[in-house]
Order: C-alpha cells, then sequence, then structure tokens
C-alpha cells in the first residue's frame, strides 16, 4: 500500500457522525476512525518520529470524541477540530512519557512533501487549503527551505494552530525561544517570497 | 499506509470502549496514583463497600454522642470505641462469610497479606478521615480528638496479625475485647480513666503495632490458607 486511500467518500457527513455519536452509536465512531485515522496518523507521525508515541495519541484522540462528541462547536471543518485534539493529546503523551523532543529537523508535514497525496487524503483546513492551493505553489518550498528550528516552530504554529505555550511544549523549548523563532521565520518567509 | 497499524490502533479504542468505564470512586482513586490492579479489588468488593458504610454510620454516631458535654463518660466511650471500628470493618470485609469474592481469590497469585493490608488501609483511611472529621468538628472533644489514631493503627495491625493464626470474626473480637480490657484496667491502675491516651499510652500502642506488623509480614504464608470456619 504506497498511498493513502481515502474511503470511499461516505453518504454520510462528519456532522451528522458526530450528531450520532453524541446518541452513543459505536458504529458512528467506526465510520470517524475509518474516514480520519489514516491521515491522522502519518500527521502524528511526522510531528513526533515514535510510532508509539503516536498511536498514543491517536487512540487518546479517538476515545476523546466518543467520550465527548458535543466538544465540537459546529464552527469550522471537523477534521481541523480533530486534528486539534490529536496534536495537543500528543503533546499530553509526550510531557507524560518524558521523551526527549525529537530533532527538530525531523519535523515535517506530509503535505509540504508530496502536496497531491496529502491533498487527496487530508481533508483540509484553511491553512492546508492556502498552502496546497497552486496559487501558492511557492509557499510550500519556502517552507522547506526554512532552518529546521525555524521550520518546526511555523508548522507548530501556523499549520496545527497551537499556541506559543503548546508549540514550546510540543518542541521541548521554553516559550520565548519559540516567539522569537517564529519571528526570525516570518522574516525569513517574507524574504523568500518577496 | 499501515493498514496493519490502522487496525491495531482501532483494536484498542474498540476494547477501551467495551470496557466497563471505572467508577467514579475507582477513577479517583487512580488519580492518587494507587496501582490499577488495586483500585480494582477495592471496588469489586461488596462486602468492603458495606463495611465502609457500616464503619461511617457508627463513628458518626458515637460523634455525636460524645458531643454531650455534660457527660464525661462520653469522650471515654468515643476514645475505646473508635479505634476498634476499623478493626470490625476489616473483619467485616474479609473472609467467607462475607466476601462473594472470597473463593476466586484463594485462586488468584496476589499474596493473601497483601490483599488483607490493601483493604485495611482502605477501611483505616476511610474511619480516619470521618472519624478525624467529626472529632475536629465536635467541641467538647477536640483536646482529644486525635487521641485515637495510634491506638486505632495498633488494633488493626494486631488483628491482621492474629488472622494468621484465627478466623478473621475471631481475631477481631480477641482484639477487641484485650483493647477494652487493657484501657480499662489501665485505668484503673491509675485511677484516670483516660491513661491509656497519655504519651505513655501512646507509646505502648506504638511499640504494639511495629511488633503486630512484624509478626504479621513474619508469618506472612499463612495468610494465602485462612481458615475458613
Amino acid at each position: 500500500m504506497g498511498v493513502v486511500q481515502r474511503q470511499a467518500p461516505s453518504s454520510e457527513d462528519d456532522r451528522s457522525l458526530l450528531a450520532r455519536l453524541a446518541g452513543g452509536d459505536c458504529i458512528a465512531l467506526e465510520t470517524l476512525y475509518r474516514r480520519h485515522a489514516p491521515w491522522l496518523m502519518t500527521r502524528l507521525d511526522s510531528r513526533c518520529g515514535d510510532r508509539e508515541l503516536a498511536d498514543a495519541a491517536l487512540q487518546e484522540t479517538f476515545l476523546a470524541v466518543w467520550r465527548k462528541p458535543t466538544a465540537y462547536r459546529g464552527d469550522g471543518d471537523v477534521a481541523a477540530w480533530l486534528w486539534g485534539i490529536a496534536v495537543r493529546r500528543l503533546i499530553d503523551e509526550l510531557r507524560r512519557r518524558r521523551v526527549p523532543p525529537i530533532d527538530p529537523a525531523l519535523i515535517t508535514d506530509p503535505l509540504l512533501e508530496r502536496q497531491d497525496v496529502f491533498h487527496r487524503t487530508a481533508p483540509a483546513g484553511t491553512e492546508e487549503m492556502a498552502l496546497a492551493d497552486p496559487r501558492y505553489g511557492e509557499l510550500g518550498p519556502a517552507i522547506q527551505n526554512l532552518a529546521p528550528e525555524l521550520r518546526a516552530v511555523l508548522i507548530a504554529t501556523a499549520i496545527d494552530g497551537l499556541s506559543t505555550k503548546e508549540a514550546a511544549r510540543l518542541l521541548g523549548v521554553p516559550q520565548g525561544t519559540v516567539k522569537t523563532r517564529l519571528m526570525r521565520a516570518r522574516h525569513a518567509m517574507q524574504e523568500a517570497l518577496a | 499506509m499501515d493498514i496493519v497499524r490502522l487496525e491495531a490502533n482501532w483494536a484498542v479504542i474498540r476494547a477501551e470502549l467495551e470496557a466497563p468505564r471505572p467508577r467514579l470512586l475507582e477513577r479517583t482513586l487512580r488519580r492518587l496514583g494507587i496501582p490499577a490492579a488495586a483500585t480494582r479489588l477495592v471496588v469489586a468488593t461488596p462486602a468492603l463497600r458495606r463495611a465502609w458504610l457500616a464503619a461511617v454510620a457508627v463513628v458518626v454516631l458515637l460523634g455525636i454522642g460524645a458531643a454531650q458535654p455534660d457527660d464525661p463518660g462520653s469522650l471515654w466511650t468515643f476514645l475505646v470505641l473508635t479505634p476498634i471500628l476499623p478493626v470490625l470493618g476489616v473483619a467485616l470485609a474479609y473472609g467467607p462469610a462475607s466476601d462473594p469474592m472470597y473463593e476466586a481469590q484463594l485462586a488468584t497469585p496476589m499474596q493473601g497479606l497483601r490483599l488483607l493490608a490493601v483493604r485495611a488501609l482502605v477501611v483505616q483511611v476511610v474511619a480516619v478521615a470521618v472519624g478525624g472529621a467529626v472529632a475536629l468538628l465536635t467541641p467538647s472533644i477536640r483536646p482529644m480528638a486525635l487521641a485515637w489514631l495510634l491506638p486505632g493503627l495498633a488494633l488493626t495491625a494486631a488483628m491482621v496479625a492474629g488472622m494468621s493464626a484465627l478466623t478473621p470474626r475471631r481475631a477481631a473480637a480477641s482484639t477487641a475485647v484485650a483493647w477494652v480490657l487493657g484501657v480499662v484496667l489501665t485505668g484503673a491502675v491509675t485511677s484516670d480513666q483516660l491513661a491509656a491516651f497519655a504519651p505513655g499510652g501512646q507509646l505502648v500502642m506504638l511499640v504494639v503495632g511495629l511488633v503486630a506488623m512484624l509478626l504479621a509480614y513474619r508469618r506472612r504464608d499463612r495468610f494465602d490458607h485462612l481458615a475458613l470456619t
């Protein structure tokens, strides 16, 4: 299996699945899992480089959805909401197991490497749409060309939507460092895209 | 994409969904860092829960009884009876007569003494918490409010040690009788009703408790074959 195959588009959309979940429907959770777990797993892998950790975060994500499907407020994409949960579970797992954060050089986003694959597999949030849009074709390579530690910070904040505090936890650096790196990343991006 | 891995993760989620959700008590205990095996044991035992309720009810009633400032005997009653409650709680929580899990436990690899100790500890903690709260909230007994803590621990330890040779109920009864006799005799000899709770008496109870724990530990193999009747 080379390329992620997204399940054939189900007749039921994510929101109504969540509504069924709220009624305790186990099948709805499975449908949601089949649809979203593949890209969530790929992306979690790309953020931590430890498969065991990514697995734990993935499991916790769907358990959290099962326990509280009503946490979805109905604004924005369900996929983006799921990723928000998943990346925070990953941070929790990192802290709980006290694993040293990985080398920022290894942090990447599938989107930045193979836009075609990611575009087909991941229901995209606004940022991903922007990045995957051919009109912004230079954005992806520009991020890829950043220094690793700057790229990691940019991915954590701009793509994952983490606060600087959460990004600091994910990357294992002080919050101030995240802020300075973010600023430097912005300058570098401005220059690259000028 | 790793289908095997996706399926394995789904299997874990699925198992978690199907497992009964731990009740509030169990989750609280786990959050306090108590191992899952011990928390399950605590909540899986209806006999233990009944024992708690009984202990709590009696302590509350005693506390109310002891709150009569005109009656000097009420403090004595409170101090003598409160340390025995955990002992009775453990006796009720253990043994074939009251525990539907008893047979199952004999077949488990968990050591008998450890099992008994976990339960004794749970009953003790509840009794100490409730008894302490009642004592501190009752002005007339406040100066002596905590004088029963050490005797309570010592008596539970003594009873556990006694269970290496006797049935739970006999061990509890002997411990209780020995305690009441000890307090009464000490009171008669020193002509101070509460002499057993003075620093000297506390020291004796500390020694009794430590010796009992040591004894129970040395005879730990006996707990795997407790007398059935």
